[in-house]
């Protein structure tokens, strides 16, 4: 006999009855994880977009709720569904947010204080508006939207093109905003109406070459008062195009011009700018056990491929129906020979899904590559959804707020950082340069955007076609020996960045 | 000794030659001096020949035939005297300076010359700068609200 107590009471149990009660225990403990595990998938079904069906969801429309939100933030499971990542809400930030303050101007990059500062402006601003069923909206000539740009406004320039389901997702906003609007965002100008007091917000969608103005219940006084604190007794070193009136053709007959600038091109007209030079290294270990992990994290496992390697140390893992390629250069890159023998990427296909599961892979290859965390990234191509299910996906590395541009020539030349292309929600093809940065104490002068433009069209300006310039922005490289800030060029036309230097 | 004496000359003018060309704009020139030709260069900022502004800094646009050796002139004791803003025109033939203005009218001269030196345009232009100072409004400044751009 032997003495048990339960419940604060002793009892006395043969050994017979004390096996008993323990299986009586631990069926009680089975029974109760069983129970847990079972409220713990209907959490993740019901509140992880990820595993959502196709169609109308109950939750989804509820989402938007300030109450259910404010409940779901709460749990830790629905955080990777109905919110995004921070990486991922990182790579689709706009690259530069423009405070004009009518005859000033301040810049704001991601990584600075006041860019997080305005970006929370923005975010208020943009949430009113999604909130909002029919907001009041009329589709304004140029001539407004330059007039809005000259005055008092925040501009918000993200460098790529968003179709609207993205667009409101980037603001946390899924199919629950109350708003949906038509078209493809490029940029955003956020204004205050100093007479009726509203907000107002102008989309530009650069497919179409169209702005749409839209006023939203929001004080305008508030925000004019955040534009002039920003902009008081600052200078305006950068300058539109079409405020200098240098986005049309040429006038005079004589004079034949090569290169032609987009309205919104914003030019540093100061020649004497400096900024921190950089180091860049190659973070790849040429060890066998390092390229295995790399392997196994693309969901191969590396023992069941014919690997192979060249004279040059590029290490090849073949199986039937994919390849990757791993080069001690810090190069990997991955194929399969078609859409359904690729890596099946998670989300329902929706591009700001395939994005993140993008970055996901990337991230994953940088921790096997032994790598803690991996260098900031951006995207650098459109967000808009593909009818044939076709996308190419690009994102580059980000130092400090300056954009990194990856190009290496060769038989086939990478232009980006991180290069995928999705088929049918399937990862085929996928290219990948490791590399990370470091500021260096040395800084070295930047050119004017001017002379930048000159040595641009002295380079490539003797063709019969005019070349137009997009995007004119400070850049470093992450090949070569150039190791200071350069400008990078956006052709328009073209994926790729061409970069000039002295 | 005659040889030596043409080879000198020789020399020296060809050094002179490339002196000149680098420094073909004059540091003074006349008012009434307009070149004497037009479609070198075309000033797209300010738009007008009389504009204003209440910025104490300037952008002067543009855009012109490249090589072109262009001067910013400002008007002193009745002659434009060059200042220190001087560039070529590039490849892309565009120009953009900014500049400082000081109270109250400025009378600027954009002079321009080709790269052969033969062909000369002068474009005159006023820009006002309004100021936001209470001084600039004690001094006595004075604007003709039909003349401002906006």
């Amino acid at each position: 006999m032997r003495c048990v107590t339960l419940a604060g009471e002793s009892r006395y149990f043969n050994p017979m009855e004390l096996m008993q009660l323990r299986k009586e225990q631990m069926k009680t403990v089975i029974l109760v994880l069983l129970i847990l595990n079972c409220l713990q998938l209907t959490g993740q079904i019901w509140f992880n977009k990820k595993l959502w069906p196709s169609g109308y969801n109950f939750f989804n429309s509820v989402a938007g709720n300030p109450v259910v939100s404010a409940i779901i933030k709460s749990l830790p499971f629905a955080r990777g569904g109905v919110l995004m990542s921070d990486i991922y809400a990182n790579a689709v930030a706009p690259q530069k947010i423009v405070i004009n303050g009518g005859n000033a101007r301040e810049v704001y990059y991601p990584g600075q204080k006041q860019y997080g500062d305005a970006s929370e402006v923005v975010g208020n601003v943009m949430t009113k508006l999604l909130e909002t069923a029919s907001p009041r909206s009329a589709e304004i000539p140029a001539d407004d939207w330059h007039a809005y740009l000259k005055g008092k406004s925040i501009y918000v320039d993200y460098g790529f093109s968003m179709d609207w389901d993205s667009f409101a997702n980037s603001f946390g906003y899924g199919a629950g905003a109350a708003f949906s609007g038509a078209g493809q965002v490029s940029d955003i100008l956020i204004t205050g109406d100093s007479v009726t007091k509203e907000g107002i917000v102008c989309l530009y969608d650069a497919a179409a070459n169209t702005v749409t103005k839209y006023w939203v219940d929001y004080t305008g006084e508030a925000l004019l008062k955040y534009i002039e604190a920003a902009t008081f007794g600052k200078r305006q070193n950068r300058v539109f195009a079409f405020e200098l009136n240098l986005d049309g053709a040429s006038d005079s007959p004589g004079i034949k011009r090569s290169v032609l600038l987009n309205s919104l091109v914003l030019l540093l007209v100061k020649d004497d700018e400096s900024a921190n030079e950089i180091a860049v290294s190659n973070p790849l270990r040429n060890e066998t056990a390092v390229f295995d992990r790399i392997v196994a994290a693309l969901d191969y496992t590396p023992s069941s491929l014919r690997k192979s390697v060249t004279k040059e140390g590029i290490a090849s893992y073949v199986e039937n129906s994919a390849t990757i390629r791993i080069s001690p250069g810090g190069v990997i890159e991955y194929r399969a020979v078609e859409a359904g023998k690729g890596i099946l990427l998670s989300g329902s296909g929706e591009p700001s899904q395939l994005v993140s599961s993008v970055i996901q892979v990337a991230n994953a290859v940088w921790r096997a590559a032994g790598e803690d965390r991996a260098p900031e990234i951006r995207l650098a191509s459109d967000l808009v959804a593909a009818r044939d299910g076709v996308y190419h996906i690009r994102l580059n590395y980000n130092f400090a707020g300056t954009p990194v541009v990856t190009r290496i020539d060769g038989d086939e030349p990478i232009n980006n950082a991180v290069y995928a292309y999705v088929q049918n929600g399937y990862l085929t093809s996928f290219k990948m340069v490791l590399r990370t940065f470091e500021a260096l104490e040395t800084t070295a002068p930047l050119m004017t955007a001017i002379s930048a433009i000159d040595s641009l069209a002295a380079r490539y300006g003797g063709g019969q076609d005019k070349m137009i310039v997009d995007d004119l922005f400070e850049c470093y490289s992450s090949e070569g020996d150039s190791r200071g800030v350069m400008w990078g060029v956006k052709i328009a036309g073209s994926n790729d960045v061409v970069t000039v230097t002295e | 000794m005659k040889t030596i004496k043409i080879l000198l000359s020789v020399a020296v003018f060809s050094i002179l030659i490339g002196v000149t060309a680098f420094a073909a704009l004059p540091e003074t020139m006349w008012p009434g001096d307009p070149g004497n030709t037009t479609g070198l260069i075309v000033i797209t900022k300010p738009p007008k020949d009389r504009s204003a502004t209440f910025d104490r800094s300037y952008v002067i646009s543009g855009y012109g035939k490249e090589g072109t050796i262009v001067a910013i002139y400002k008007l002193e004791g009745g002659r434009y005297v060059k200042t220190a803003h001087t560039w070529q025109i590039g490849a892309s033939t565009y120009f953009a300076v900014p500049i400082v203005l000081d109270k109250g009218k400025n009378l600027l001269r954009v002079g321009a010359e080709d790269s052969s030196g033969t062909q000369k345009e002068n474009v005159n232009l006023e820009i006002t700068y309004l100021g936001n100072h209470l001084s600039d409004v004690v001094s006595g400044i004075t604007v003709d609200p039909n003349n401002i751009p906006y």
